[in-house]
This record gives C-alpha cells, sequence and structure tokens, in this order.
C-alpha cells in the first residue's frame, strides 16, 4: 500500500509561539485517520497545514507522492486534490444542496454531472431535498451535503474537522458511523480532527493524540488504550489510576491490588517504585475472592456500574461491574486483578 | 492568522478606510477649531438674547419628546409584542407607518389641519361660535407632539422586538415564584427590555436634536435653527460653526451613552433561542381598549396626515406646475448619486474589516459610522468650511503654478455627497455589513478547496450573497437622501432645489397646500424601507 499522505518533522510557529513541535506521521491509502486532542492543542493547525490553508516553518507535507508544503513551498488548496468537511459546514448559503454539491463539479461535462450528484445524493440520503437551501435543512442534513460537497470532485484526500461538533450525541453516533461507511465504500482516504475519543475510535483505522503541538502517539484504538507510550496518553483517553507499586523483577511487580505479574518495559528491574495503570475492566468483582475492597463511590452506567473502590493498601482503583451487582457505597465486595497489559509508568 | 497578501496591498485597504473615517473627523475638527476665530459681536447678540431661550427650548423639546414616546413606544410595543386584543396582527406593522413621514411633512400638516383658519377650528367655530377656545398648536406642547407622533416608533420597535425576544419563559418562570401576569411585566419583561428601551429612547433624542425641519415650520428656537440663522442670516460661517460646536458636545455625551448601551444588550440576547412568547389574552373592555388607544395613535399620526395630504394634493391638481418634475428629479439624481457612493464606501469598510480585523479596522469604522448622530446642520457647516479651505489651498497651489482658477469643489454636487455619506454611512454599513458576515473565512476556504478562487470566487459566491444585503443598503440610504432637509438646504449648488427644500420653501410662507404634492412623493418613498423592516420582523 502506498502512502497517500506523509508528514515529516513538520514545525510551525507563529508570531513567536510553536503551534506544532516536530510532528510526523504517514496514512496508507485508503485509511482514515484520526487527530484526537483537547482543544488549543494544535490538531486543527494540523489539518488545515495539510489542507494548504497554513504554511509550515519546517519539514514537508508530501500529499500522494508529490511535496505539497515545505518551509519555503506551499502547493494552494484548489491544487492539492483534496476535500475538507468543516466545522461550520461553509455550504453557499445562496446554493440549493444541488448546487451546493456541484461546484466542485465544474470541470466535468454537464450529464456526467448530474449522474454523479444524484449518485452522491443517493448514497448520503439527500435526494429528497435537493432543491432546499442550507438554512431550510436541519443540523444533521447539513453536515450530509458538506460531506457530499467535498466527495463530490473525488478528492485524493478528504480532511474533517470537527465534523460532528455540532449535532446532539444520538445523531453523532449515527453518523459517524455513516460516514466511515461511505468512505470506505469509495475508498477515499481521510483525516478527521475531534477532540471526542469515541467519535476517533469508531471512524479512525489509526488515532493519533496531540499534546500542545505534538505527536504522542499514532496508533490503532486498540494499542492507545491498553499499550499507552507515556502517562499523557493514558491520561488522555479512557479512564483507570495509576496504582503506585515496587518492581520485584523483570515480570513482577508488587501493588495495593496484589502481587502482578506479565511483560512490561520499565528502565529500572528491581524493588524500584513505578505507577501501574489500572483500566476499569481491570478489576473484576468476584464474591468469592479474599481480597476485599470498601465502595467509595459509585456511578450507575445501565449496563454496568463504575465503581470507586478502596484498597487494603488505602490506593483507589476503580471497577466495571455488571450492573445487577448492585451494592451500596461503604459495603466491602470481593474482586480480584484481571490485568493483561502490564503499562508501567515512573513515579 | 497569517495573510498572504503582501503589505503593499494591506495599506490601500487600510488607506481608503483612513479616507472615509477622515470624512467624519475632519468637519468635527473644524467646528471645534472654529473657537480660535470667536465671532464677538454676534456672540454678544446671541448671548443676551438667545442662548438661554435655545438651552431652555432645547431641554424642553428633549425632555417632552424623550417622555412622550416613550409612553407610546412602551406601551404600543408591549400591546402588540406580548398581548393579544383585537386587530394585534395589523397594527404590529401599521403602527411603523409613521416612520414612512418626515417629521417636518408631519409638521406642516398639523399646522394646516389645527391652525386657527385649520378645518378643525372653522368647524369648531361653526359649530359653537366665535369665542370657542382651542389650544395653540403653534406651542411648546404643539412641538413635542409632533415630534413624538413621528419618532415613536424607533422606540417601539426596539421594545418590541426585545418583548418577542425575551420568550416565555422569563415571565412564566416569574409566575412560578408567585407574580401575577401584570406584575411579571413590571418586575421582569421591562426591566429586561430596558436596554433596548433606552437604546430607542437616546435614538429619539438624537433625531430630535438633529432635527430641523419640523421646528421651523413651528418657529421653535433650537440649535438647528439657530446655526442656520447664524450663517444664511448674518452671513458668520464662524459663528454657525461655533454654535454647531455646543451642539456636537450634547450629541456626543448621547451617542457615548448610546453606544455603551449597545453592549450592555448582550446579556438578554442569549434568550432569543427561547420559544415565543405565549401572548397574554386582553378580555372584554380591556382588549377593546387597546385597540382604542392604538387606533388614535395610527390615526393621529398617520392616516389622518396622509389623508390630508391626499385632499390637498386632488384639490391643488390644477396648480401643478412642471417645475415639480425638475425638482423630482433632483432629488432621484442626488439620492441615486448618494446610495451608489455610500454603498461602495459601506461595501469597502466591510471589507477591511473582514480582511484585516483588529481594534485599529473597529475603530476606523466606528468613526465612520458616528455621523448618524451628527445634526445634518453641524455636518454641513463643518464640510462647507472644509471644502472651502480645500478650494483656498488648491487656489494657492495653482497659483504659484501660474495657473489661474476660481472655487472648484464648494456649491458643488461633490459636497452634499460628501455629507450625505457622513449622515447616512451607518445605515449602508449596517445593511452590508451583516450580509458580509454570512461569508465566513470557512467559506472562502471551501471554495478554494474546491477549485473556485481568486475574482472567479468574487463572482461565483460573494456577489451573490452581497446583493441583497447591497440593494437594501442603496434603497434606505435612497429614501433617507430623499428626505434630508438641512444639508441639502445648506450645501446646495445654487438654484438646485428638491422635493425637501421645496417644501421648506414653500412651508415658510405658509403654503400648505402647495407643499402637499412634494410631500406625498416623499411619504410614497418612506412606504419602501418599511416594507423591509416589516419583512424582518416576520423572519424574526
Amino acid at each position: 500500500m502506498k502512502n497517500i499522505v506523509e508528514l515529516k518533522n513538520v514545525k510551525k510557529s507563529y508570531d513567536g509561539s510553536i503551534i506544532i513541535k516536530d510532528l510526523s506521521l504517514t496514512l496508507e491509502e485508503g485509511e482514515i485517520g484520526c487527530l484526537l486532542g483537547p482543544s488549543g492543542c494544535g490538531k486543527t493547525t494540523i489539518l488545515r497545514a495539510i489542507a494548504g490553508f497554513e504554511e509550515i516553518s519546517a519539514g514537508t507535507i508530501t500529499i500522494n507522492g508529490a511535496v505539497a508544503s515545505a518551509a519555503d513551498t506551499l502547493t494552494p488548496p484548489d491544487k492539492r486534490q483534496i476535500g475538507v468537511v468543516f466545522q461550520d459546514y461553509a455550504l453557499f448559503p445562496h446554493l440549493d444542496v444541488y448546487r451546493n454539491i456541484a461546484f466542485g463539479l465544474h470541470k466535468t461535462k454537464k450529464a456526467e454531472q448530474d449522474a454523479e450528484i444524484h449518485n452522491l445524493l443517493e448514497v448520503v440520503g439527500l435526494t429528497e431535498v435537493a432543491n432546499k437551501y442550507p438554512h431550510e435543512l436541519s443540523g444533521g442534513q447539513q453536515q450530509r451535503v458538506a460531506l457530499a460537497r467535498a466527495l463530490a470532485p473525488r478528492p485524493n484526500l478528504l480532511l474533517m474537522d470537527e465534523p460532528f461538533s455540532n449535532l446532539d450525541i444520538t445523531l453523532r453516533e449515527k453518523l459517524s458511523v455513516e460516514v466511515r461507511d461511505i468512505l470506505k465504500k469509495y475508498g477515499t482516504s481521510a483525516i478527521m480532527v475531534t477532540h471526542n475519543q469515541h467519535e476517533a475510535f469508531a471512524m479512525g483505522d489509526k488515532t493519533g493524540v496531540i499534546y500542545e503541538g505534538d505527536l504522542l502517539q499514532w496508533d490503532t484504538a486498540y494499542n492507545l488504550y491498553h499499550r499507552p507510550v507515556n502517562q499523557l496518553v493514558a491520561d488522555f483517553v479512557g479512564e483507570g489510576v495509576l496504582l503506585p507499586g515496587q518492581v520485584v523483577d523483570d515480570k513482577k511487580v508488587e501493588t495495593g491490588l496484589g502481587l502482578l505479574e506479565g511483560d512490561f518495559h520499565y528502565p529500572c528491574k528491581n524493588s524500584c517504585p513505578a505507577n501501574v495503570l489500572i483500566r476499569p475492566e481491570d478489576v473484576v468483582h468476584d464474591d468469592n475472592s479474599p481480597v476485599k475492597a470498601e465502595i467509595i463511590k459509585k456511578n450507575f452506567r445501565g449496563p454496568s456500574i463504575l465503581y470507586t473502590l478502596r484498597l487494603n493498601s488505602g490506593d483507589e482503583v476503580l471497577s466495571l461491574v455488571p450492573s445487577h451487582h448492585n451494592h451500596r457505597i461503604g459495603k466491602k465486595i470481593g474482586i480480584v486483578h484481571e490485568v493483561e497489559n502490564l503499562i508501567l509508568f515512573e513515579a | 492568522m497569517p495573510s498572504h497578501t503582501s503589505t503593499g496591498r494591506i495599506n490601500i485597504w487600510k488607506g481608503a478606510a483612513w479616507l472615509i473615517a477622515l470624512l467624519t473627523v475632519l468637519p468635527l475638527s473644524v467646528i471645534v477649531l472654529s473657537w480660535t476665530r470667536p465671532a464677538l459681536e454676534i456672540w454678544q447678540h446671541m448671548a443676551e438674547n438667545l442662548l438661554a431661550d435655545l438651552l431652555v427650548n432645547t431641554v424642553l423639546l428633549g425632555g417632552g419628546v424623550v417622555g412622550l414616546t416613550g409612553f407610546l413606544g412602551v406601551s404600543l410595543a408591549w400591546f402588540t409584542g406580548a398581548c393579544d386584543f383585537p386587530g394585534r396582527r395589523i397594527f404590529s406593522w401599521a403602527l411603523l407607518l409613521p416612520l414612512a413621514m418626515p417629521t417636518y411633512v408631519l409638521a406642516f400638516v398639523f399646522l394646516g389641519i389645527f391652525d386657527f383658519t385649520g378645518p378643525v377650528q372653522t368647524f369648531l367655530r361653526d359649530l359653537l361660535g366665535r369665542s370657542v377656545w382651542f389650544p395653540d398648536i403653534r406651542s411648546t406642547a404643539g412641538v413635542i407632539l409632533v415630534m413624538s407622533l413621528a419618532l415613536y416608533p424607533y422606540v417601539y420597535l426596539l421594545a418590541r422586538s426585545a418583548f418577542l425576544a425575551q420568550g416565555k419563559q422569563t415571565i412564566e418562570a416569574a409566575q412560578s415564584l408567585g407574580c401575577t401576569s401584570f406584575a411579571a411585566f413590571f418586575r421582569v419583561a421591562l426591566p429586561m427590555a430596558r436596554p433596548w428601551i433606552a437604546g430607542g429612547l437616546l435614538l429619539v433624542l438624537m433625531e430630535t436634536l438633529a432635527d430641523f425641519g419640523a421646528v421651523s415650520i413651528f418657529n421653535y428656537d433650537t440649535f438647528t435653527t439657530a446655526i442656520y440663522k447664524a450663517w444664511y442670516g448674518f452671513f458668520s460661517i464662524d459663528a454657525a460653526a461655533q454654535l454647531s460646536s455646543l451642539l456636537v458636545i450634547i450629541v456626543l455625551a448621547v451617542l457615548l451613552l448610546e453606544q455603551r448601551l449597545r453592549r450592555g444588550r448582550k446579556y438578554s440576547e442569549s434568550a432569543r433561542v427561547t420559544n415565543r412568547v405565549k401572548l397574554l389574552k386582553l378580555e372584554g373592555a380591556a382588549g377593546w381598549g387597546a385597540s382604542v388607544f392604538a387606533s388614535i395613535v395610527l390615526l393621529t399620526a398617520f392616516i389622518l396626515p396622509f389623508g390630508q395630504l391626499m385632499l390637498w394634493c386632488l384639490d391643488g391638481f390644477a396648480d401643478f406646475d412642471t417645475a415639480y418634475v425638475v425638482y423630482l428629479g433632483h432629488s432621484l439624481l442626488l439620492s441615486g448619486m448618494a446610495g451608489i457612493f455610500i454603498c461602495c464606501c459601506a461595501l469597502l469598510l466591510a471589507y477591511v474589516q473582514r480582511q484585516h480585523p483588529g481594534r485599529v479596522t473597529s475603530f476606523l469604522v466606528r468613526l465612520a459610522t458616528l455621523g448618524y448622530a451628527l445634526p445634518g446642520t453641524v455636518l454641513a457647516v463643518g464640510l462647507v468650511i472644509v471644502i472651502s479651505l480645500f478650494d483656498k489651498q488648491l487656489a494657492s497651489i495653482t497659483g504659484a503654478m501660474g495657473i489661474e482658477t476660481t472655487i472648484l469643489f464648494q456649491g458643488t454636487i461633490l459636497t452634499m455627497l460628501l455629507a450625505y455619506a457622513v449622515r447616512f454611512m451607518a445605515a449602508g454599513y449596517n445593511g452590508v455589513h451583516s450580509s458580509m458576515e454570512k461569508i465566513t473565512l470557512s467559506i472562502d476556504e471551501a471554495s478554494q478547496s474546491l477549485g473556485i478562487t481568486g475574482v472567479k470566487m468574487i463572482r461565483k459566491i460573494h456577489v451573490p450573497i452581497l446583493r441583497s444585503g447591497l440593494l437594501t443598503a442603496g434603497i434606505l440610504v435612497f429614501v433617507d437622501v430623499m428626505k434630508e432637509m438641512p444639508i441639502t438646504l445648506m450645501t446646495r449648488p445654487f438654484g438646485w432645489d428638491t422635493l425637501a427644500v421645496k417644501i421648506f420653501e414653500l412651508t415658510s410662507e405658509g403654503e400648505w397646500q402647495r407643499a402637499a404634492l412634494p410631500a406625498v412623493a416623499l411619504v410614497a418613498g418612506g412606504i419602501i424601507p418599511l416594507i423591509f423592516l416589516t419583512k424582518q420582523m416576520d423572519k424574526s
């Protein structure tokens, strides 16, 4: 598979402040990548740099094998064969749905254009509203028009800036699945920016966690959750606690949960302190277990309850328990640990 | 955001914005600087005979009009915006009709109707005998009444939109806390609408201070008429400028208050998203009372005066003079040119605001759109001084080069256009700016990513989106210029009469009937912006 986008040591500073620090990543053709991070971390700037709306200060951005951005070159956006879905959709208010989608097809013949647009309208489910104007549409419909308009010229790469952030939560989940299906159907490579990890996990083949202009980890959702490379990623992705412990040897760590065994990477091997990442599903409720912990907080979530437990050592851990195990706060319940991936961070 | 345009181009754009802002600043500066050449004799005369009267008259008029428009505007807005009563829908828009009637037209029609020789008093004398007493319409109370009837729609419009925007939730919250719906009005709705009501009242106050036509028809001396007399009576433009500077101080104080209030309005604007108001149903006598009240206001402020105008027109039609066609032509030509010129300036300002946002730009735009607060008489005086200084400089330069020139710009249409531009820039800018705001920067980027850039993008995206806004702005300015009296009167080229100037001349000789024809043309023109306004009201 060839790379559709490659960022190599990209840097960007503006007015003396650094917005992107030395960032590198690659996306293969047909893949969907997500950039995940809190607001102001620089993820939108990266997207705009790939689109060609922003210059970069150093490094290169290669799109489909050709260098599009470097410190001294900037291929304008209209020459990059990219599609962009904006956060505010940026639909043309004076054009109806059909003509919004047709806008980028100015080089195609009329008949082909018409066939293409009808095809797209059907794919995004907007055939009924083809002659309506943007202000007459619901938020979800506007979002679909924006997507169809960006896809119409068959771009090499689709860039999406928080495409679902203006929609309510149920619509957001539904649309993110739909959009992924449409992109996969067209075989379009895409990069999406979001601050919502569920969205990133639902959409992305790969996800990058961005923090203060730095790409911390560029990986699959599974690896981001279960094998975070550092504490920042572990904090940002998913829930969990860092349980203080003591390394016994290269396969054992002693913690408040007991002795944890498994493979791990840690610079120091004997009796150094370390923090172990414990996810809520790593702590399993078992009435027969001799190890007991006291319930401090409970958070009912429907299928399960998230308990905050205090161990005998005084440390706290989270435990996700099927919700028919309904216990009151203050009760001691039996637990066992099922830690599959031992992730240690320096204490 | 880094801009790819070269710095040279930025300077041209910003330079043009500076020039437009300078148009406001220059006349104001020369007015203040006029104190370096005090016209002592005239001042002595004015101080002895006039100044105290002017101040008292201005305070009485301003206070009276603000009080009466406040009462009329808020009560009517409350009835049509928050209550249900017979005829509410029609009154909602019909109560705006007086906006189409320039104050000076309403003034002379009132004099014509209620004067000693007018139809009302004649009728009463025929009915009740010679000795019947009737209040004198040519009085302070008379001016206040006429101006209030013409200006209350400003308060009505703003207060009504405030009541509508409040939504029912706040009122319901008050009721859930034990207020009756009547008490909820005074404790919640009215205080929440306060910034809008005050904004409307300050606009009314500005219009009152700026008014020239109505007060001169009533022979009621205010600063604007005194400025006119100082210039045309004493032939002292310096004295006129010094009087103007006094008025400017008052006006700027009002303007400062008004602009501060605009910012204060934000706090209730967040309530705009809530659902519509549940109307308070006025049953029986209360409902009919509201209808009668609204009808009386509408009758006296618009229907009767307009009917009288039409009657005069029909009576005097035989007397129709082709000279009117010339006046109409002048009015249309001036308004058209001003409309186009102001729209171009407004477009430029809106583009600068969009491409180069920042403190300097905002400041320039505010300066350039300040003129709506400045009375026409003041602007006319200031600009004429500026233009004549400019002419003198030009003459001395060309004289030094050996070329003899006479006055180039003074007393030309150019002077008038510049004065209109200052006075009505805000009207033009607001329309253009609001449609410019629809073109977000991401729309430009979307177009760019789809392969349409540069001039092509301006043609395919910007022009169609801006078109309606530009048209609206152009029409608003067109109508405003058509009704404008003092600037036209004081800066027009010799013999260049327009409809408004003709009305001034005819009414100063008491020829109400002959003034009716040009007045009807102005009122008809004034209806056009009302149509836009009511359309907007329907949308919100």
